[in-house]
């Protein structure tokens, strides 16, 4: 074979490679968005959510914030984003999302986890997994490739390796469809909130208070520095930041409390509900409110909330 | 470096094109400082070592050369010798020997201890450890002429796709070729290709993907159950040999673009008929070593064979890590070969007892699978973390098969994720199965041709279709982080 006709055959190869690599990525792009539950990500890039207010945490932000109830009291939209199992990082990501492409984010409301936020934690983490098929996006894009350590620029060339982590996902929905609600954590209403209601049938939860014990005094440096990026994001976008305390069925910690204020920065609004509501009936488990108290809390937040605008 | 890296994606390409764009004398020295910089990425103050190794052996060579007899060259060979074990003595086996011998110091109520060391044990210490010593012993024994080019003996040493995790080469196939000058080859091009994506293949596509299958098992000796251990070693012999076979086709395909050709590691083993033809065909390389320099020179002194296989397998076992489970890997294999070599007649006789004469094809697949399950039960000494784990899988193994069966058909509370797909899910095991059985039948197609026969009966277009789904495939696969070959420890 002439060297000539071998250079046109590897470049029709290469044609080849780059056609199917770019259909390939945009069908399993396609399909893991459809086959994931929490869509929140993909509505604030599309712009399809554009709220006054945001709310960001973990799952204490997503069981125990009610939305409608904070818009009633502030005249603000109000949009909830909390993802369970977050860590503080992955807040500081959402915190970007809101940023790039919010129009209009007047206040963040950031739930504080008793220990979480400041110390390393097990089951509190990254949460890639929500942010995966999302990854055409620039931004999301970086930050996973930072996450796991990846080489950005071939997440550039190639869209299949770019989309690879969501090549199961995308079976999972050929093969079974959607992805199935999980009541506790992705069984959102409209406003991204995920209120849990005792259902009818279901066993009245029995649990004893929440003994908490920090494995180590020693806080975790790289959340403490999100946490303080976090205010330092919304302070310099003239984003008005409340730090909310939440309620816990379980003894407040004076040690935690004291280490979170000290990394306040000047500027943030706190809330401290640590010592309130201490009644198991508000709540769903010991770290989580069910949705009368979800409610009641939301009435005290949204009252605060209504001070500070006024 | 790693093969499965995009850091070797680029560093390849650019050494190819450099070599082939340099005058042809000044090409060792290019191949002979990218083989430095690919063994210092790793960490660079082990090359000492390997120029240490270099110079004693270089220089024992030559000495060597120089003298007419067996007896003056004996001093030389054995002071190569001694330095290379002697290294590899101390960065490979110090600590496992010390501890040891404190375990044996604690069953004595002694309080003796030796001391342990720090030491990171130097990539590819055993590989080229061996090559070394092969070419010591060839030079001695007056097979091989020793090497007068330092840089190309540096070159034979550290040769970058071989460095470290072989094939172990001779200098008689390797050295010789540093000496001939290679102009560009469309063929070997593609043919280097091919073995690079085949082996990537069989990395990122399988090996990777089973890895933490298998370790979902064998991490968790005390709750694995019967049918997750058996489908977990089944899938570990799969993965051994997807990983190293993996690394060894790269090697080969890397080296063959640049005109320099390495030896076949493996050849087909899951379609070996006996267990002594797969240890023909499994590390080719190693047992060839293993044959030369041991088995022959015992069987000539007069060593019953018996012997000599058993202390084969039990070196081999130690070369292959420190750690009691790969003496107990050694010696398991050692018994079954020796029963394999022993009784080859008595049940040659017995298959045609039952018929099997006449259907070959079902014969040669009930052999292959006696050999697969004989080799694979191995795997619970050479995965276990311990020689107790591995006790502890061995009595699971053979207990609770009936419920835990039970549970993997019901699939109550989940089970069958947990027992059967080894904590993938349903997709991704299945997913995994159809690539080992794709590469299985392709590799069924080379029973009596090579890959590029095999590849180039077919037609064109549909084999750029082919070469494009496997590119796709590697890249769809490599969500897992770029994991180091199994080999590399060794």
């Amino acid at each position: 074979m002439s060297p000539k006709l071998r250079l046109i055959r590897y470049l029709l190869f290469f044609i080849l490679l780059v056609v199917a690599d770019r259909f390939i990525g945009a069908a399993i792009s396609k399909l893991a968005q459809a086959q994931i539950r929490d869509n929140r990500v993909g509505l604030l890039i599309d712009k399809k959510i554009d709220a006054d207010i945001y709310i960001i945490g973990s799952s204490r932000a997503l069981n125990n914030y009610n939305p409608a109830i904070i818009t009633q009291y502030t005249g603000k939209s109000c949009y909830n984003l909390g993802v369970s199992g977050s860590n503080v990082n992955f807040h500081e990501t959402m915190l970007d999302l809101v940023l790039q492409n919010s129009s209009k984010p007047g206040m963040i409301i950031y739930n504080i986890d008793d220990y979480g936020t400041l110390f390393t934690m097990e089951g509190v983490i990254y949460r890639k997994d929500v942010l995966y098929p999302y990854v055409d996006n620039d931004l999301v894009n970086k930050k996973v490739s930072h996450e796991l350590d990846r080489n950005i620029i071939a997440t550039k060339v190639s869209d299949s390796y770019r989309q690879n982590f969501n090549f199961i996902n995308a079976l999972k929905y050929l093969a079974y469809g959607r992805e199935a609600t999980d009541y506790t954590t992705t069984n959102f209403d409209s406003l991204g909130a995920n209120l849990l209601v005792q259902r009818p049938g279901d066993k009245i939860p029995v649990f004893g208070r929440r003994k908490f014990e920090l494995p180590t005094h020693q806080l975790d440096s790289v959340r403490v520095s999100a946490f303080r990026r976090i205010q330092q994001k919304c302070l310099s976008n003239n984003i008005q930041l409340v730090l909310v305390l939440p309620p816990l069925y379980t003894k407040p910690s004076a040690f935690f409390r004291q280490q979170v204020k000290k990394q306040g920065l000047p500027g943030a609004h706190w809330m401290d509900f640590a010592n309130q509501m201490q009644e198991a009936s508000y709540f769903y488990n010991t770290d989580h409110m069910n949705k009368v108290g979800a409610d009641i809390f939301s009435h005290k937040v949204g009252g605060k909330l209504k001070e500070i605008f006024r | 470096m790693i093969f499965n890296s995009l850091h070797y994606l680029i560093f390849l390409p650019l050494v190819t094109l450099l070599y082939y764009l340099l005058p042809v004398r000044f090409r060792w020295i290019l191949l002979l400082a990218a083989s430095y910089y690919f063994y210092m990425v790793w960490e660079p103050v082990y090359i000492l070592l390997i120029i240490l190794a270099t110079g004693v052996d270089y220089f024992c060579g030559i000495r060597m050369g120089a003298l007419a007899t067996r007896k003056e060259r004996k001093p030389y060979m054995l002071f190569s010798v001694i330095m290379g074990l002697g290294i590899l003595a101390i960065f490979k086996y110090y600590n496992f020997f010390a501890g040891s011998v404190n375990d044996l110091f604690t069953s004595m109520n002694m309080e003796y201890m030796l001391p342990a060391v720090s030491l990171l044990l130097p990539l590819g210490i055993s590989f080229y450890t061996f090559q070394t010593l092969s070419y010591t012993i060839d030079v001695y024994k007056g097979k091989a002429a020793p090497e007068k080019h330092l840089g190309l003996f540096a070159l034979y040493v550290m040769y970058f796709p071989q460095l470290v995790a072989g094939p172990i080469e001779r200098a008689k196939q390797l050295l010789t070729q540093f000496h001939f000058n290679y102009n560009f080859s469309w063929i070997n091009c593609t043919s280097g290709l091919r073995l690079i994506m085949l082996g990537l293949f069989k990395k990122i596509v399988i090996a990777d993907q089973i890895s933490p299958m298998v370790g979902h098992v064998f991490n968790n000796p005390e709750n694995a159950t019967s049918p997750s251990i058996y489908i977990a070693g089944m899938l570990f012999v799969v993965q051994v040999y997807c990983d190293f076979s993996g690394y060894s086709d790269i090697a080969r395909g890397s080296s063959r673009l640049l005109g320099i050709e390495l030896m076949e590691n493996f050849r087909l083993p899951f379609f070996a008929k006996s267990l002594s033809s797969f240890w023909g065909q499994w590390h080719i390389s190693l047992m060839n070593w293993f044959r030369d320099y041991i088995m022959f020179p015992l069987i000539k002194d007069g060593v019953k064979w018996p012997s000599v296989f058993l202390l084969v397998f039990l070196i081999s076992g130690f070369w292959h890590g420190a750690n009691w489970t790969f003496v107990a890997w050694g010696i398991y294999n050692g018994i079954m070969v020796v029963y394999s070599k022993a009784t080859l007649k008595w049940r040659s006789a017995f298959l045609d007892k039952i018929g099997l004469k006449n259907f070959t094809s079902l014969r040669h697949v009930i052999q292959s699978i006696c050999v697969i399950h004989i080799f694979g039960f191995s795997g619970v000494f050479f995965r276990a973390a311990t020689l107790s784990d591995s006790w502890i899988l061995i009595e699971n193994l053979f207990s609770d098969f009936t419920p835990a069966i039970r549970s993997i058909i019901n699939d109550t509370g989940n089970m069958r994720q947990e027992l059967l797909y080894l904590g993938k899910d349903a997709i991704s095991f299945y997913l995994i199965i159809g690539f080992i059985v794709l590469l299985e039948v392709f590799e069924w197609s080379l029973r009596n041709q090579s890959i590029d026969e095999s590849v180039n009966m077919i037609p064109t277009p549909l084999r750029y279709i082919m070469y494009a789904g496997v590119v796709i495939s590697i890249v769809l696969m490599s969500s897992v982080a770029e994991s180091p070959f199994i080999y590399f420890q060794f």
